[in-house]
């Protein structure tokens, strides 16, 4: 729905070819992301692996 | 350099305490600090005004140049690019974070049944209409909906103004730990955001105002915060203060015969919308100046995908979110942006300034004219 409401802009843009070369790389990382999410098989987190060294190191915050 | 956008520094103002406000309007401020959350405040506010001095500053010698030159200045074009899309994950982070913040409340206080994932898109989508308007737009959007940031908490704060107990007070820093790391949160969460504002400044109308307008605001936001902290720990009690999760909301609460808590709730609505609109046009922004695109506009539907998504996987439930405030993570992950890139573009800012005024003086007048 969204490609949709911004086909237009995406088809008039002057640099057209780098506009849609990011915005449809954006789109497919979000939709492979929201599909591995679903399947719960997405990545790592990142925040809990920072949270993990931060631990390691004494930094935990407050509990 | 001629810019299209242009804001008025009242409009910069107003848009520094929507967004330096933000998610914190509904959160406790200084959480860590308990009875010393005054204090965590002020202290954080003097850290927090350096910093922001840092950034207005860098703006300011870099003569009207934005993020993206001002970084391409600084580390060549390809150093700069890569410092870009450092930004670029960052204000991601930023939107994510604050995104997940307003659904999790929404739903812990208001929509109870309603799905996540509604909540966040509603909020991302009218951060996007905001965002594809223009600064413009988000300036007199701001002028509008800002002001009642502190007029809500002039509400609450007033009408509860005779069960206030000061005893909650002493005795004064028992631990001075968590002071300190609590300043060091606000900091990082409240002020340090500013850095997005190094994009924005160029656009003002005037260079004259910019310092006198943002020190104006932070006067605002430190005031908002500090009364917010000081009427928590008098209603609710420091030892109450640490475990609530929203303890404005609850105050909000506590006033007899009526139900004004939806104007606390309102807070974060207006605060969360500036902070994400912010973040998702910064993210375009500078994408499209790294590649060469003339106008951000559909590259910013692209951008605000990312953080309802990014959500779901950086914070998978509220336990997950409420471990991430409590930690250390997010202030150490904003060390590199906030601080230490600002202060690498500094300096090199003033060795690259101070060597061309070298050059200009052994110029030969002759040629500078011809």
């Amino acid at each position: 729905m969204v490609v949709l409401i911004c086909l237009k802009e995406l088809i008039n843009s002057k640099s057209r070819v780098k506009v849609m070369i990011i915005y449809f790389s954006i789109t497919g990382f979000v939709l492979l992301l929201a599909i591995l999410i679903n399947l719960e098989l997405q990545p790592p987190n990142p925040l809990k692996a920072l949270m993990s060294a931060l631990k390691y190191l004494g930094l935990e915050g407050q509990e | 350099m001629k810019r299209d956008a242009k804001i008025s520094n009242y409009q910069l103002a107003i848009i520094v305490i929507g967004f330096c406000y933000g998610s914190t309007s509904i959160a406790n401020p200084a959480m860590a600090a308990k009875r010393d959350a005054w204090l965590s405040v002020l202290l954080g506010t003097l850290g927090g005004t350096l910093l922001i001095t840092l950034y207005l500053y860098i703006s300011k010698i870099n003569n009207g140049r934005n993020l993206v030159e001002i970084l391409e200045y600084c580390f060549g074009k390809i150093g700069g690019k890569l410092f870009c899309i450092v930004y670029i994950l960052y204000f991601l982070y930023l939107s994510t974070y604050n995104a997940r913040t307003f659904g999790e409340f929404m739903i812990a206080v208001s929509y109870p049944e309603t799905p996540m994932i509604v909540l966040v898109s509603l909020l991302i989508i009218c951060a996007v209409y905001a965002a594809r308007s223009g600064l413009s737009v988000i300036g007199k959007t701001c002028e509008v909906l800002v002001p009642l940031l502190p007029a809500a908490v002039m509400v609450v704060t007033l009408s509860l103004l005779d069960a206030s107990d000061f005893t909650g007070f002493k005795p004064m820093l028992l631990e001075v730990g968590p002071v300190i790391r609590s300043s060091i949160d606000l900091i990082s969460n409240v002020y340090g955001d500013f850095v997005i504002f190094i994009m924005v400044l160029p656009y003002t109308t005037s260079a004259k105002g910019r310092f006198k307008a943002t020190y104006w605001a932070i006067a605002v936001i430190f005031t908002i915060m500090f009364t917010t902290s000081t009427r928590n720990i008098q209603l609710i009690g420091p030892a109450l203060t640490d475990y609530i999760r929203y303890p404005s909301h609850v105050a909000a609460q506590m006033i007899p015969g009526i139900s004004i808590d939806p104007l606390v709730d309102m807070n974060l609505l207006i605060g969360g919308g500036v902070k994400a609109t912010l973040c998702i046009y910064g993210c375009a922004k500078i994408t499209s100046e790294i590649v060469g695109i003339e106008n951000c506009k559909p590259l910013i539907a692209a951008f605000a995908m990312i953080p309802i998504v990014l959500g779901f996987w950086f914070f998978p439930d509220a336990v997950e979110l409420y471990h991430w405030a409590k930690s250390m993570g997010d202030a150490t992950l904003s060390i590199f942006p906030q601080l230490l890139i600002p202060i690498a573009i500094l300096i090199i800012s003033i060795i690259k300034n101070r060597k061309k005024k070298r050059e200009v003086r052994k110029t030969p007048p002759e040629l500078i004219i011809g």
